[in-house]
């Protein structure tokens, strides 16, 4: 009785037939072309990355912003810390978009734990 | 289970004094490391420590409930909002900082150069902070209090049933 019940709650549990081993099967290729494909991925991510190591980062002329942040954000802001100053003032976009993520994060935690009653 | 009485003690002795130091860290965010993020955090962590030594349930009962958190982060969140959108309104642009030197609130002139600093400084930015903190402390109290309301607690009529308890102990005196 009990199992003529069970079955008319779950009706679709028998028939999906269990998977075979060579569904699962990856295609194998021989080892030349194996070794191929790694080198070809190897030369190209080297290809890719050269232009990032091979630019230098703090040259003085890149480093104009910062330096008009240390010198004008005293005189521009009025707050005596500069990290404030940057992060409330001059990026002040950044700092609404971090709230508004951790507000957004708080929602979905308490959506996460919510009680189900 | 209940936290025996040092535990409680030293929870009542130290929350107050987390709470003072994450306030004032929010408010000399401006001049001292530090900011409305990390004030918000070390007020959240009070009310961790609230949470190890009271349970959820008497938290609940006894202390600030999680809706009323709701309604601080959100608070905070539209004070932040409503305090660019004033520079918008008032001034240039959004985020403009409209209260800077302008002789009132927060708006003293600072002295350029090395200085002791002075709290009544940097326009909207101490505003802000403000809000900021106060929507962190919210937004992690709810965080903790979302995930001890999932833990299986003892009842109160359970915890009245044990022998060496300290509400038991408080209501013999």
């Amino acid at each position: 009785m009990l199992a003529v019940r069970g079955e008319r709650h779950s009706p679709n549990r028998g028939s999906v037939a269990p998977l075979n081993a060579g569904d699962m099967q990856q295609a194998h290729y021989p080892l030349p072309q194996k070794l191929g494909v790694i080198s070809l991925i190897i030369v190209v991510t080297l290809i890719l990355m050269l232009p990032a190591f091979s630019l230098s980062f703090g040259h003085p002329a890149a480093s104009a912003t910062d330096q008009y942040y240390i010198s004008h954000s005293q005189a521009n802001t009025g707050s005596n810390n500069v990290v404030t100053a940057i992060v409330f003032d001059f990026r002040g976009f950044d700092t609404l978009g971090e709230a508004t993520v951790l507000f957004v994060t708080v929602l979905g935690v308490a959506m996460l734990f919510r009680r189900i009653h | 289970m209940v936290t025996g009485l040092i535990g409680r003690t030293a929870g009542r002795l130290l929350v107050p004094g987390i709470f003072i130091f994450g306030f004032y860290i929010i408010t000399h965010g401006h001049l001292s490391p530090g900011g409305g993020f990390q004030g918000g955090a070390v007020i959240a962590t009070g009310v961790a420590l609230g949470l190890v030594c009271y349970n959820y349930r008497e938290c609940m009962e006894n202390f600030i409930e999680t809706k009323n958190l709701k309604l601080i982060e959100s608070a905070g969140l539209i004070l932040f909002i409503c305090t660019a959108l004033a520079g918008l309104v008032l001034a240039s642009s959004f985020f403009f900082n409209w209260l800077n030197a302008s002789g009132g609130l927060f708006g003293d002139p600072v002295a350029c150069g090395v200085n002791a600093g002075n709290i009544f400084t940097a326009g909207f930015i101490p505003v802000l902070n403000f809000a900021v903190g106060i929507e962190v402390f919210g937004g992690l109290s709810i965080v903790l209090l979302a995930m001890f309301a999932g833990l299986r607690e003892t009842t109160q009529e359970e915890d009245e049933r044990e022998a060496v308890n300290f509400v038991q102990t408080e209501k013999e005196k």
